[in-house]
């Protein structure tokens, strides 16, 4: 109705926000990657089980490393998950990191039953970055697993996380599928569970395709142990996955998700506890790849397209969209100020829209998921105000905090004499 | 007159002394040791300096098996006393030379007294035989108390020398269960003294407690402190910020010199390496190795015993002049037998019946011999289990209707009702070779001798004399 009154142009107009960037990014080329996805991984079905074969061949060992502070009530749990495993060539090593609860008498109980390989103490707290690096100090197998402890895993999770190392020698690193476990706990749980389906596992399905794949979650990722000795282990952070990342990425190598590798855990169950995380996660955007790596854009001997590519659509869909929504807000109060209802009403259409496309279509891409899609088809209205709305004025406010007032850097998820120097020497 | 002073007269022919009537042995290091002749004797003398020897010269003498030895007083001859604890305890006391006997006259005396009232029943129970011993040294010299002492020689650390003295220091665990038996049977009142940690192999107190590798068990590692650097997060042993060149301390990862620990470093851990596996530890495990046995303990699994103090109770003191005589209530328990006093029933009701019908009806007896030593080498668990399976041997060569019954811990009584006597004395000597194989194929740590034989009721005996007329012999031997 409103298309015939108003003319297609006119459509386009008031709605190009949706249109040209978010339509176009997250369904057009969401679904034509995953056609092609899904058609590569039908013609490469046998160079898949090759790989495999070959992995089983050589049964390297695998260092499963679990830093960590007051995660003690989690071990067993995760140990229990591990038993499972169809890989079993695993070395475990637990660091405490300055806990101050019961971790340490339970990881030393579980480590004297033999569920735990490793055990390490640090009586003072050095931060997550410190912890994974005591790991991988005594780690010895040739590729590493960074699990978080309050995770946990599908029986065949570890095999899968390793299989593509074998697939392609330029893999350094290959994130795990993280999936929702609480995602039934409440509204936010769901919200997060349909985020994680959706825009998450999609999301980095199609970018590990397109090869711009930029975060392996540090709640389930594997790294080559020559590489992470090259780079010297990690960084401080926070976003400490995605900067190790960027570091792999620059030593030529690519970055794979595996969504067969698949690992639950469970997210925030409050707004306000979401909001903590993902003011976190946003700030480290700014943090690292703003600063940090701002190499990455400028011509130089290392020089990486894929790189390129990748940060640029990273600032481009999460910093510069970001931006560019207020200006888009803003042109639609001042030159559509009559029609603002009815746009608001649009939009929310549309993306509900674009969202239960999403939702119903990319369900036939997804080999394995932990919840019924049906479960989240009441909240794809909700999904809107979520997306649009709550994450977009988080970030908002991270983007402001990080860019001036450089407040990762006074984030207690770190110890403060670590940030202090991390700020001293700008990293 | 002359008879008063030919008994003060010390008259020494030899080795032997004579003196108050009472017969001195001088023992001398040169003697052919012969613990079984000291039964002639009714006071030892010790001419022996060195301390091993006599030590040993005592524990043969007061772990000997007559009573008229191992409660034979003993002197040692020497000026000065001794520190060693076996000596000390089990000895009665020591005197300069022969012309100082009147000293112990009155101790000699009240020993002597004392030993007269003992009455020695034929004990078989290794256990009743070793409570009896005990009971009958300790109210020999006086003792009311039985304390643990602590002694490096002993195979638990501790010594009850009267009781200990039975036994070499791999079977001393067996001390405890025997005097927890007496404290059972209100022989002994006990105090708590100490708690001791075993071998959970070989229940000796020799344990060598060691921090070692969690892997590997050695105690051969080297400790590394881990240097966390906070700008970059490095974390690695102290070596690897060293450099060449000079003392500082650089960060292998961003260049940057450490300066001040607290403020850009710290040392969070400590890390251990195995110079044997090169596994890499935080935490020691604490394991006992047992020097004896070898076996490696996990201290949460070691045997753990109280060391009680034991005072003698007044039955204590009359079990002790009288004898303690126990059929062991466990072995009443031991299935397919019944117990002695409906033994007896039932081998009334058959001398009644044999009295009615005039058939055939006859009682057997399998017997260990010298059951004190078998359960000396056995322990209690596992004589238990040899009594188990020669019951076992008797039930499956007997008929359904027989009944089976122990007298005491060696001997077993069982009927063999309606068996012509030629018959059952030939199933017998098949049933004791049977038995015979069985007990050398289970038991190879000790020879264990049976004997076994049937005899036949006669007409008009009595229960107690058909029994008697088959256990007397045995206890005689």
């Amino acid at each position: 109705m409103y298309l015939q009154t108003v003319g297609f142009s006119k459509m386009l107009r008031v709605f190009w926000f949706f249109f040209f960037f978010e339509f176009f990014r997250y369904v057009v080329v969401d679904l034509v990657s995953l056609i092609f996805i899904k058609w590569d991984r039908y013609r490469n079905r046998y160079d898949y089980l090759d790989a495999k074969r070959r992995l089983w061949l050589e049964l390297p060992l695998v260092s499963i490393i679990v830093p960590g502070k007051n995660e003690g009530k989690h071990i067993f749990k995760l140990t229990t998950s591990l038993q499972e495993q169809t890989y079993t060539n695993f070395e475990l090593i637990i660091v405490d990191d300055g806990s101050d609860d019961d971790t340490e008498i339970i990881c030393k109980s579980l480590k004297k039953n033999g569920y735990i390989d490793y055990f390490v103490r640090n009586e003072v707290r050095g931060g997550k970055a410190s912890g994974a690096n005591t790991a991988l100090r005594i780690a010895k197998g040739k590729y590493v697993v960074h699990l978080d402890a309050d995770c946990s895993y599908d029986f065949d999770a570890i095999e899968n996380i390793i299989i593509p190392f074998y697939e392609d020698r330029k893999i350094g690193a290959v994130g795990g599928n993280v999936m929702v476990r609480n995602y039934r706990e409440s509204v936010v749980t769901a919200l997060q569970g349909f985020e994680y389906t959706d825009a998450i596992s999609i999301g980095r399905m199609v970018s590990s395709y397109l090869g711009i794949y930029r975060v392996v979650s540090g709640a389930f990722g594997a790294f080559r142990m020559d590489l992470l000795q090259r780079v010297q282990g990690w960084d401080i952070g926070p976003g400490l996955d995605g900067d190790i990342t960027v570091k792999f990425r620059k030593l030529g190598y690519k970055i794979r998700f595996e969504d067969r590798a698949v690992c639950q855990t469970s997210v925030p169950n409050t707004f306000q506890k979401l909001t903590k995380q993902r003011l976190r996660w946003d700030k480290s955007l700014v943090r690292f790849r703003l600063r940090k790596h701002s190499d990455v854009f400028f011509p130089h001997q290392n020089f990486s397209l894929s790189n390129f590519i990748s940060f640029l659509e990273n600032i481009t869909y999460t910093l510069i969209l970001n931006i560019k929504w207020y200006i888009y807000a803003a042109d639609m109060i001042f030159n559509f100020a009559s029609l603002l209802p009815f746009i608001i009403v649009m939009n929310i259409f549309l993306y509900t829209g674009a969202n239960l496309f999403k939702l119903l279509v990319f369900n036939l891409f997804r080999e394995r998921t932990n919840a019924p899609f049906s479960y989240f088809l009441i909240y794809v209205p909700l999904m809107v105000f979520y997306h649009g709305y709550f994450l977009r004025i988080v970030r908002s406010i991270a983007y402001v905090k990080e860019f001036f007032f450089k407040e990762s850097y006074k984030d207690p998820w770190n110890p403060e004499k670590t940030s202090i120097k991390a700020l001293e020497i700008g990293i | 007159m002359v008879e008063d002073f030919e008994k003060d007269q010390i008259i020494v022919d030899g080795n032997v002394v004579t003196y108050h009537n009472l017969k001195y042995f001088i023992v001398e290091i040169n003697d052919k040791f012969r613990p079984d002749t000291f039964t002639q004797y009714d006071v030892l003398l010790l001419d022996v300096r060195e301390e091993s020897l006599l030590q040993y010269i005592i524990s043969q003498v007061r772990s000997h098996l007559n009573p008229r030895v191992y409660l034979i007083p003993i002197f040692i001859l020497n000026t000065t006393a001794y520190d060693e604890t076996v000596i000390n305890s089990l000895s009665d006391g020591t005197i300069p030379s022969i012309n100082h006997l009147d000293q112990i006259d009155p101790k000699l005396l009240d020993i002597r007294a004392r030993i007269s009232r003992i009455n020695h029943p034929k004990v078989l129970s290794f256990e009743s035989q070793m409570i009896n011993r005990t009971l009958n040294l300790m109210y020999t010299r006086g003792k009311k108390k039985l304390d643990p002492i602590p002694y490096f020689h002993s195979g638990i650390g501790y010594y009850y020398p009267e009781l200990s003295v039975n036994f070499n220091h791999r079977d001393e665990i067996t001390v405890l269960k025997i005097l927890n038996t007496a404290e059972d049977e209100g022989l002994f009142q006990s105090e708590f003294h100490e708690r001791v940690y075993l071998c959970n192999s070989c229940h000796s107190g020799y344990l060598n407690y060691r921090e070692v590798c969690p892997k590997c068990n050695s105690s051969d590692a080297t400790a590394q402190d881990l240097v966390h650097h906070f700008p970059c997060a490095y974390v690695g042993p102290i070596e690897d910020f060293q450099n060449s060149i000079d003392d500082q301390l650089d960060c292998p990862k961003c260049n940057k010199t450490l300066r001040h620990i607290g403020v850009d470093y710290d040392k969070p851990s400590v890390l251990y390496t195995c110079n044997s596996c090169h596994h890499r530890f935080q935490d020691y495990y604490t394991k006992a190795k047992c020097t004896t046995c070898g076996t490696e303990n996990d201290v949460e699994h070691l045997v753990s015993k109280s060391i009680k103090r034991y005072i003698m109770t007044k039955k204590g003191e009359s079990v002790a002049i009288n004898g303690y005589i126990n059929i062991e209530k466990q072995l009443e328990t031991l299935s397919g037998t019944v117990t002695m006093e409906i033994f007896r029933v039932l081998l009334q009701y058959e001398l009644q019946r044999l009295h009615n019908v005039g058939y055939q009806t006859n009682i057997g007896y399998l017997h260990v011999e010298k059951a004190a030593q078998v359960g000396g080498v056995l322990g209690l668990e596992k004589q238990k289990e040899l009594m188990n399976d020669l019951v076992q041997v008797l039930k499956s060569n007997l008929n359904p209707s027989d009944f089976v019954s122990f007298y005491n811990s060696s001997t077993i009584l069982f009927s063999f009702v309606g068996t012509d006597f030629e018959k059952a004395k030939s199933t017998i000597t098949e049933m004791q070779s049977l038995a015979s194989r069985l007990l050398t194929k289970s038991y190879e740590k000790v020879h264990i001798g049976l004997r076994m034989d049937i005899v036949s009721l006669k007409l008009g005996s009595e229960v107690d004399q058909s029994i008697n007329s088959i256990v007397t012999p045995l206890t005689k031997m």
